[in-house]
């Protein structure tokens, strides 16, 4: 890739993340490679590619969870450390440990976590937003896949974050509820401004709902507007053995 | 019946009681969403380990177990983020270690007697000395529990979601090691090492079969463990059976009483 596609977004936004030659490496083994683009405030980015691309580790190593073996990660100009002691980011990790779930939790409980002394209205914003108010004293085991998904994206929420980075929310919830979530994305993304950042294997859903889609198999493979990327050229690259190619898109 | 309250040992024991009762269970609400209830146990096995040092060397043992039992919580929190060793190995290492050496210790001492007291908990073990180091210890673990409850939360919840909150993990999981050998310290000499566990765990474990909500396991399981450490000291000064014990098997008795009133709700 050129550099001068790197930078997603129209160019009167802010830089908002920018990654500078990351490699991560563990173990002896590289996960990612020389990962360098940067996303304008406002984004809406679907990641995809293979299993082992690197995806979740791009997560964990833009919130400062793993850090860079070479190069460096900014978010607003900080560092994520910096950034995270001043701003929260919203983050639906892949899998939640199933043992939380036999716990006694109610929702609302979950949801009040995210912030220190939230007030009523706060709380009833974020039960809201996602249609949850009448479960908000059910218990997590009590909630099906999906009404999980959204306790754990109001209670991301919370906290009102610029940056929302989310780690395959569609996996396990059916048809309805996936679309249920998009369009609550879709929201925060174009009425509240959060910028989205999301990991994903739904490319033919997150084709038409993001603006943005970057193709990882360790390095970047591609990176552009949905239309341009998911081609069957790009996608030969990441998924060389499988046809994946989508005419929708 | 009313000489129970006369005498100056048995008050010292429901002042010490009132004030580890309602703690313990809000410790043990977090290992058991941790999934880490070993961990009370491994750190009451090390408390073994300090009071037959003491035994031993015939001196009062409080201090050394906090800080025994601190700096192997320390170890183990340590091993277990880096990934040095396996969680439940590390844990284990140290439960088993506590345990030969306190036998050694106990043995060449000879006063093999005291044995029960340090296992099963005492009503005349808890000094004025100790009461003070217990009162100070209540303390700070209250103080964790105000200032550092929501942050543990998200700790147990998911540690990454608590990073991404801006939550220093590392900071707070080592705060509640502190806490969770703190708590185990000042509640070894009634409940003895083998049972420190129970009252711990028991209350929560008990109280989450009748509530759905965090605020209402809290609250009943304070209830449950205050209950039972009054119920348990009237038990062991009437028929002998060691305090910890004594507490345990009230304890037993609740769980099984809320276990089945949740069936019999369905």
């Amino acid at each position: 890739m050129k550099n001068e596609n790197l930078k997603l977004l129209d160019l009167n936004r802010k830089t908002l993340i920018s990654l500078w030659n990351v490699t991560y490496s563990t173990d002896g083994i590289t996960i990612l490679e020389d990962i360098h683009f940067e996303i304008k405030e406002g984004c809406y980015l679907g990641i995809i590619g293979p299993n082992g691309a690197g995806k979740t580790t791009l997560l964990k190593l833009i919130l400062g969870i793993l850090k860079p073996t070479v190069g460096e990660i900014k978010i607003k100009g900080l560092s994520p450390e910096e950034y995270l002691k001043k701003q929260p980011i919203g983050y639906l990790p892949q899998r939640i440990s199933q043992s939380l779930f036999e716990m006694p939790i109610t929702i609302e409980e979950l949801i009040r976590s995210g912030i220190f002394s939230p007030s009523e209205d706060t709380v009833k914003w974020a039960l809201d937003l996602f249609n949850i108010y009448p479960l908000r004293k059910k218990s997590l085991r009590e909630l099906s896949g999906g009404e999980r998904q959204k306790a754990f994206l109001a209670r991301a929420l919370i906290a009102k974050p610029k940056i929302l980075l989310l780690d395959e929310p569609t996996t396990g919830i059916d048809p309805q509820a996936r679309d249920e979530l998009l369009e609550i994305l879709e929201r925060l993304n174009s009425e509240y401004g959060i910028s989205l950042l999301v990991v994903t294997h739904d490319i033919a859903t997150f084709a038409h709902e993001s603006k943005c889609i970057l193709c990882l198999n360790r390095k970047v493979v591609c990176l552009g507007e949905p239309q341009r990327i998911l081609k069957e050229e790009y996608m030969k690259l990441l998924y060389p053995e499988h046809n994946v190619f989508h005419p929708m898109v | 019946m009313m000489e129970i309250f006369e005498l100056d040992v048995i008050k010292r024991v429901f002042l010490v009681v009132s004030l580890i009762a309602p703690i313990a269970p809000l410790i043990g609400i977090f290992l058991l969403f941790r999934r880490y209830a070993f961990f009370a146990d491994t750190l009451a096995h090390v408390g073994f380990l300090a009071l037959a040092i003491s035994v031993f060397f015939q001196f009062n043992a409080l201090w050394l177990l906090i800080i025994l039992s601190i700096l192997v919580a320390l170890c183990v929190e340590q091993l277990r983020m880096k990934g040095k060793l396996p969680a439940e190995g590390s844990l284990s290492f140290f439960l088993y270690s506590g345990v030969a050496l306190s036998v050694v210790f106990i043995t060449f001492s000879g006063k093999t007697s005291s044995v029960i007291s340090i296992l099963f908990g005492s009503l005349s073990t808890v000094s004025e000395e100790d009461f003070y180091l217990i009162f100070i210890g209540t303390v700070f673990c209250s103080i964790f529990l105000i200032r550092y409850f929501r942050k543990m939360l998200n700790v147990c919840i998911d540690e990454d979601i608590a990073h991404a909150s801006g939550i220093d993990v590392a900071l707070v999981k080592t705060i509640f090691a502190i806490t969770v050998a703190l708590t185990i310290s000042i509640s070894i000499k009634t409940m003895g090492a083998f049972l420190i566990g129970s009252l711990m765990i028991i209350p929560p474990l008990s109280a989450m079969q009748l509530t759905k909500s965090l605020k209402g396991t809290a609250r009943l399981s304070i209830i449950y463990s205050v209950f039972s450490s009054y119920c348990g000291i009237f038990l062991s000064y009437y028929s002998g059976i060691p305090l910890g014990a004594s507490i345990s098997v009230v304890l037993i008795g609740i769980f099984i009483f809320s276990f089945f009133l949740k069936n019999l709700k369905r």
